[in-house]
């Protein structure tokens, strides 16, 4: 039993999240992936969803309180998706111990097993297993129009008599027998401990009915050894064969589907790396250039009319100039403000991962990067984050959700911080073209690939000390049938995303922007001004960079200068041009590649803190902008995905790793020049 | 003959797996198991296949590939 699963706890614990009155029954869906299960508990739900990691767990569960008039009150969980009861990764295993727990009492009251018509089998032997378990169940037959287009179709009548459990088509994409399954889910919670029948319909009780049906034999003890296992597997595929036999019919053939066609050039060895590299930069360029431009109209708004007419009716009430004016405008308004400017480029990553996944391109895109991927010990699917990274840390942390492994979504997540947002481009440009003029645009260029190092090497060494334990099995890979994805469903998608990520990173953020704020409000001791009327370098936080600074002489930037940027860049990358120009008392630079006085003052401040070699300290000092923390709504956003713990661990290991390579950079430079 | 050797697009049937617990358990339940019959439809970037399982399709890696036997191609 590994860590993972000694954390898990009861279904019935853990629902409190979703606000259920005592007593209120717990029903889980259970399916392989891709089934339509997340689809289905949306339909069910509605816009209820809570989805957040298990406790104790990086494994992500959806949890809402399902009312309905039917029904009552449920709550219902959407379970990681599984292959089968025999878990291969925490997910899966999460899955398993929350279907089998060896109390009963702590099980879900009813499990729904959700089965894609295409491949009824494998959702059959899932289906065998949780009858194993001993939890009532029923099963929902989904993406029947799919298999209609092949030729295949599921007989439910036949099914439920095969299979001994109710059996409900439903369409979760377009609602079609959502209501049937209401139905079928509240008879069956009625019917007890002991679920339903189904056969033929039958609403009896199971073991305790008048109809002359044979369902499942009792439970199976589980098996020991690999042998027993294996044996037991045939047991089960020998059970779903006999189902499907009678109850799934072809009209014909489908061999060569345009399912088909389209993955012969989507996976082909040369045609379908350049479509997936033709998809990445789409989703670059969507999730940058096209969100640009409402990011820089939200940030103009808020910083411009918002904080004015704020000042304004300051003011009128005769608090303009105060502190509290201060504390409004640049502390609530520029963080709230902060947040906004994230909203359009996390709605572009959202809809584009809905996408990606609803039209089972993702899965195409994990089969072509997966040997790449597997220099760090990722999967292809962990390309998307990745790139997505080199656009904004944000999205693509949230982006991570891609990938079927807890452990892998961890490692995804630590090493996102690696690549180089277009924020920190922004001080790249302005550093290099001040200290390097007309080579500026190869020391860009270099920073890139020290971006890309930071990621392979980082992923190497992670995978070689915290995360030794994460599987490396080569690439066995189920590809969903193409679909074309529903508008309706992606935008709903996209919305219930984005609203948990303003739920989870709004506090943090604001938080963080009116700490930094009341740090630079604040008089040092000893400093002549009064709260919320002193110059930033008499502050206290000033005089908190000055404390920190000494930190940084071995890699030859030592200034409170300096260290003063850093801290801000902790909060936002973009904001290290101001606050330098506020430090130095210069104008901030129209363009960063113009830094006029500010280029001027930078010189003298690297020439003084390194002691007359300002060219391997600027190096140093880029290096240590490149891996460490990005900004405050990364730490938000890594929160939400891997928990305060691990996200604490990964601002640990970037700051170890920045300053070490960065006095490495300074010493070896220093010694060359 | 493993299955990386099979010709595309004829059926073959799998022979004796030489794999992992674990990786049986998996392959089996994807319905690549022994006695069962699949199409490799073609090869994927990476040096791995898509294979044709009832009417499912799953990639694998050729290391995989390598460690199924086919008994009649």
């Amino acid at each position: 039993m590994n860590d993972q699963r000694a954390a898990v706890p009861s279904c019935h614990a853990d629902v409190v999240a979703v606000d259920a009155p005592p007593g209120t029954p717990v029903v889980a869906l259970v399916g392989n992936p891709n089934v339509g299960k997340s689809t289905l508990f949306n339909r069910l739900t509605g816009s209820g969803r809570d989805v957040g990691n298990w406790p104790g767990t990086t494994v992500a569960v959806g949890r809402a309180l399902w009312t309905d008039e039917d029904l009552g009150q449920a709550v219902l969980l959407d379970l990681p998706g599984a292959v089968s009861l025999d878990p291969q990764s925490p997910d899966e295993e999460l899955t398993r111990d929350l279907v089998s727990r060896p109390d009963p009492r702590d099980r879900p009251d009813l499990v729904v097993v959700v089965a894609s018509a295409v491949h009824l089998a494998r959702g059959l032997y899932l289906l065998r297993q949780v009858l194993e378990a001993e939890v009532p169940c029923l099963l929902a037959v989904t993406m029947g129009d799919v298999a209609s287009r092949r030729g295949i179709t599921v007989d439910a009548d036949e099914l439920a008599a095969a299979a001994g459990v109710p059996v409900v088509v439903v369409d979760p994409r377009r609602g079609a027998g959502a209501r049937d399954l209401v139905r079928a889910v509240a008879l069956s919670l009625q019917a007890g401990p002991a679920g339903l029948c189904g056969v033929d319909g039958c609403t009896c009780p199971r073991g305790d009915c008048s109809c002359d049906h044979d369902p499942l034999a009792g439970p199976v003890a589980a098996a020991g050894t690999d042998d027993e296992a294996l044996a037991r597997a045939e047991e089960r595929f020998a059970w779903v064969a006999g189902a499907t036999a009678v109850s799934v019919h072809r009209r014909h053939d489908a061999r060569d589907t345009w399912s088909d066609r389209l993955d012969r050039v989507t996976t082909a060895p040369v045609v379908g790396p350049l479509v997936f590299l033709a998809v990445m930069w789409v989703v670059f360029q969507l999730t940058t250039t096209v969100a640009a431009p409402l990011q820089e109209w939200l940030d103009a708004l808020v910083s411009g009319p918002v904080s004015a007419a704020a000042t304004r009716l300051l003011d009128a009430v005769g608090l303009g100039g105060t502190w509290v004016q201060g504390l409004v405008v640049d502390g609530l308004i520029a963080g709230v403000g902060m947040l906004l400017t994230f909203v359009p480029l996390m709605a572009v990553m959202f809809a584009l991962l809905s996408l990606l996944e609803d039209s089972g391109y993702l899965a195409r895109a994990a089969v072509v990067t997966d040997r790449s991927m597997r220099a760090i010990g990722l999967p292809g699917r962990a390309f998307l984050p990745l790139v997505v990274g080199f656009g904004c840390n944000v999205p693509a942390i949230s982006g991570t959700r891609v990938l079927p492994d807890a452990r892998q979504r961890l490692l995804t997540v630590l090493l996102v911080p690696f690549t180089s947002c277009t924020a920190r481009l922004t001080v790249y440009v302005l550093v290099a073209t001040t200290f390097f003029g007309d080579r500026a645009g190869t020391v860009v260029f270099a920073m890139y690939v020290v971006s890309i190092l930071f990621v392979i090497v980082v992923g190497r060494l992670l995978r070689s000390t915290l995360l030794r334990r994460m599987p490396d099995d080569p690439l066995v890979l189920d590809l969903p049938p193409y679909q074309l994805p529903m508008l309706r469903l992606v935008a709903a998608g996209s919305w219930r995303r984005l609203r948990g990520f303003l739920r989870t990173a709004s506090g943090i953020i604001v938080v963080t922007v009116i700490v930094v704020w009341a740090l630079s409000a604040t008089p040092a001791p000893g400093s002549s001004g009064t709260f919320g009327q002193v110059p930033v370098q008499d502050s206290v936080y000033a005089a908190t960079a000055g404390a920190v600074a000494p930190v940084f002489d071995p890699a030859g930037f030592g200034s409170w200068e300096s260290t003063s940027a850093l801290m801000v860049g902790f909060v936002a990358k973009e904001a290290i041009i101001s606050s330098w120009a506020q430090t130095f008392a210069t104008a901030e630079p129209q363009a960063a590649d113009t830094p006029g006085s500010l280029g001027d003052a930078l010189q003298i401040s690297f020439t003084e803190s390194s002691g007359g070699y300002p060219i391997p300290a600027v190096l140093a000092f880029l290096v240590f902008l490149l891996a460490y923390t990005p900004c405050v709504a990364t730490l938000a956003a890594q929160r939400r995905e891997v928990g305060l713990r691990w996200t604490l661990t990964g601002v640990g290991i970037q700051l170890v790793i920045a300053w070490t390579v960065a006095v490495v950079v300074f010493q070896v430079g220093r010694l060359i020049a | 003959m493993t299955l990386d050797q099979a010709p595309v697009g004829a059926v073959a049937t799998i022979g004796p797996i030489d794999a992992a617990p674990a990786m049986l358990r998996r392959l089996a339940e994807l319905g690549v198991r022994t006695g069962e019959a699949v199409t490799p439809l073609h090869a994927t970037a990476g040096g791995g296949r898509l294979l044709a399982v009832g009417d499912t399709r799953v990639a694998l890696a050729r290391d995989v590939l390598r460690r199924i036997e086919v008994v009649a191609p």
